[in-house]
């Protein structure tokens, strides 16, 4: 394992790949900075700019951006009681308080702290883990990757957003969505019209961006009134004796409470830092005071967060079932290079893993450098007038999506989904199912049709294999436990 | 938002009773597999199903909806706004190219948005235009569409 890790650490510190790191925590910090463009917004905008690179310095900047907007969003939070994105609500709650208490820089210096050694932990724990899992899951034939995917849906479906019934409409529009096409099977065209840009279905980049970035800014366009910056000069960013006292524990367990509930595919960075969160209140001895700024309510959901983007890579490079939005966005990103993640990675290119996993190591000590003495120039950043942002981002997004294929028909499509997310957002529907089931359509579908060719059309074949069996078992759990809790909770009242 | 929540389920209803229609069309038994209509017929199927239920669970009140308007006063002029200005530019960048195009579009918007002096505003354009054209075509190298003018 150490010589793969040198191996990686080697491909990295190549002078290309050290810049796009940079670059990738860099736009990752000003995304996460920015209130209203979220990781996912960002990361589907800056898929277009991989496209020349190799996929090691692809997947290296995209999930620098990734982790790196969970450090950024902090800085808001903190700041002006706002969250760059939505992993960063629960630092809002203690955050804004010690801000308002003049320890604005102790806060901000231990979630930067925190999020550094959560996040070098969850690379630890990627390491240790990816390995295995991927030996484990090397047995894995069709109807095993059918219900892997089956179960990476109804998670992600059971898990984002607040309507269970939404969830699923989202997850059936997607799968609808993801045959869009010629049918990978037979070559027959469905619902392409003979629109030749259909033929090969519809990107996931013109729908990602539309569904996540052009909504984001329409919804921006939208307020007339843009957050307050943030003026006070930030001092004391170095937590004293008794802060640290008081945080290392809830940073120990918030990074193991991020990288396990992200290791499933399902429960985000979001829910890892709520998580954490209602952990340490639970732990404390004075649950009262959460919530009127202890440093313990900023250093636990902050080194959630973080452990959470080293735990979602595993669902992700090890099993192919990318277990949030941006992981669906970055799981596109790669198979657009051409390279399919699961368990076959690791064999075939296993340069690629280490070195995305030494990138990491790597980009949270540039992470950590960024966000400490910088927080000044990020706090500043809120000062960027909407007026500008809007019309940059739409511009961005609209020469990005064009320069996949130059193909000003996919920039249509970006529009349109961009509507069809405006909306989704007003009527809460969440648009990650949407993207995660258009991607994974063609991969189930191909595997459905594997098993069925195994079995003699017989759907058995998903019942009598163990390990497909229990991972079916699990999905219609993480189904059926809302109906369950519902009529649990109506037999308890009668 | 109640009756907006309630056009949208009319929405999907309908774009369930499309892809049924559309995909009860396509072959569904093949010699191999499940046919090719399986996925886009279930899943219509599904919508459907769903957005009734979400339908009735608004109708009868057992879905809590706030009552609010769906966006804030004026907000909507402006998305309306903004969407009819990046349509524009989408329709004029194949006709007269990425430079006049780009530079159209930022100059509306930001006037639109800001309401600021015109040549401040022509400036911050130029600018920005000329920023996307350094990243995507000098260093990216991506090619940009010209249009009759060549630029």
């Amino acid at each position: 394992m150490l010589e793969h890790l040198i191996a990686g650490f080697v491909t990295v510190i190549s002078p290309t790949n050290l810049l796009f790191c940079f670059f990738g925590v860099t736009m990752g910090t000003i995304i996460g900075v920015l209130p209203g463009v979220g990781p996912v917004a960002g990361t589907a905008m800056l898929v277009p700019f991989t496209f020349g690179m190799n996929p090691t310095t692809a997947i290296i900047m995209l999930a620098g951006i990734y982790y790196g907007s969970m450090y950024g969003g902090s800085t808001t939070s903190i700041l002006v009681n706002l969250p760059g994105e939505s992993a960063s609500v629960m630092t809002c709650l203690d955050g804004y308080q010690m801000g308002q208490k003049g320890r604005a820089g102790a806060a901000l210096g231990i979630s930067a702290i925190g999020s550094f050694i959560a996040g070098t932990l969850s690379v630890i724990g990627l390491m240790l883990l990816a390995p295995p899992l991927a030996d484990f899951a090397i047995r894995f034939g069709p109807p095993e990757y059918f219900a892997l995917m089956t179960l990476g849906m109804t998670l992600v479906i059971s898990l984002v957003g607040e309507s269970m019934v939404k969830g699923l409409i989202a997850g059936a529009f997607g799968i609808f969505l993801g045959t869009i096409g010629m049918d990978p099977t037979t070559g027959i065209e469905r619902f392409s019209y003979g629109i030749p840009t259909l033929l090969d279905g519809l990107s996931f980049v013109s729908v990602s961006v539309g569904l996540f970035a052009i909504s984001e800014v329409l919804e921006m366009a939208e307020r007339s009134s843009q957050p307050p910056a943030y003026i006070d000069k930030i001092s004391n960013l170095l937590p004293n004796w008794e802060d640290w006292k008081r945080s290392i524990f809830p940073i120990l367990r918030g990074s193991a409470i991020g990288f396990f509930a992200c290791a499933m595919p399902g429960a985000g960075a979001t829910v890892a830092s709520m998580l954490a969160y209602a952990t340490e209140k639970k732990l404390s001895k004075h649950p009262e005071k959460f919530g009127t700024g202890i440093i313990e309510g900023v250093a636990a959901p902050e080194s959630a967060n973080n452990a959470a983007t080293g735990g979602a890579m595993i669902p992700l490079l090890v099993l192919g079932v990318p277990g949030s939005g941006t992981a669906a966005v970055m799981m596109g990103a790669l198979l657009i290079h051409g390279m399919r993640p699961g368990p076959l990675l690791f064999e075939k290119h296993p340069d690629f893993f280490w070195a995305v996993t030494a990138s990491m190591y790597i980009g949270n000590v540039m992470l950590l450098i960024l966000n400490l003495p910088l927080v000044g120039i990020w706090a500043r950043m809120l000062k960027i007038p909407h007026t500008l942002l809007i019309p940059l981002i739409l511009a961005i997004s609209s020469v990005g999506v064009f320069t996949v294929n130059n193909n000003l028909v996919e920039v249509w499509i970006m529009l349109f989904f961009g509507i069809v997310g405006y909306f989704m957002k007003k009527f809460r529907f969440p648009a990650a199912p949407v993207v995660l089931a258009l991607i994974l359509t063609p991969l189930m579908e191909n595997a459905l049709q594997q098993s069925l060719q195994m079995s003699h059309q017989s759907i058995s074949i998903f019942f009598t294999r163990p390990i497909s069996l229990a991972l079916l078992i699990v999905a219609m759990v993480s189904l059926l436990s809302p109906f369950a809790r519902f009529l649990w909770a109506k037999a308890k009242s009668f | 938002m109640r009756k907006g929540l309630i056009t949208a389920c009319v929405v999907l209803i309908g774009l369930s009773l499309y892809g049924i229609i559309e995909s009860s069309r396509l072959e569904r038994t093949m010699q191999m597999g499940v046919g090719i209509a399986f996925f886009p017929l279930s899943m219509s199927l599904a919508i459907g199903v769903l957005s009734v239920i979400l339908l009735l669970g608004v109708l009868k009140g057992k879905i809590k909806v706030k009552d609010e308007p769906i966006c804030e006063k004026g907000g909507a002029l402006r998305v309306v706004t903004v969407v009819a200005i990046l349509l524009g530019y989408i329709i004029l960048i194949e006709g007269i190219g990425y430079v006049p195009s780009t530079l159209l579009f930022f100059f509306a918007t930001i006037f639109f948005l800001g309401k600021g002096r015109i040549a401040k505003t022509l400036l911050t354009s130029g600018a920005f235009t000329f920023f996307l054209y350094t990243i995507f075509r000098l260093w990216l190298k991506s090619p940009l569409p010209t249009g009759f003018l060549g630029i």
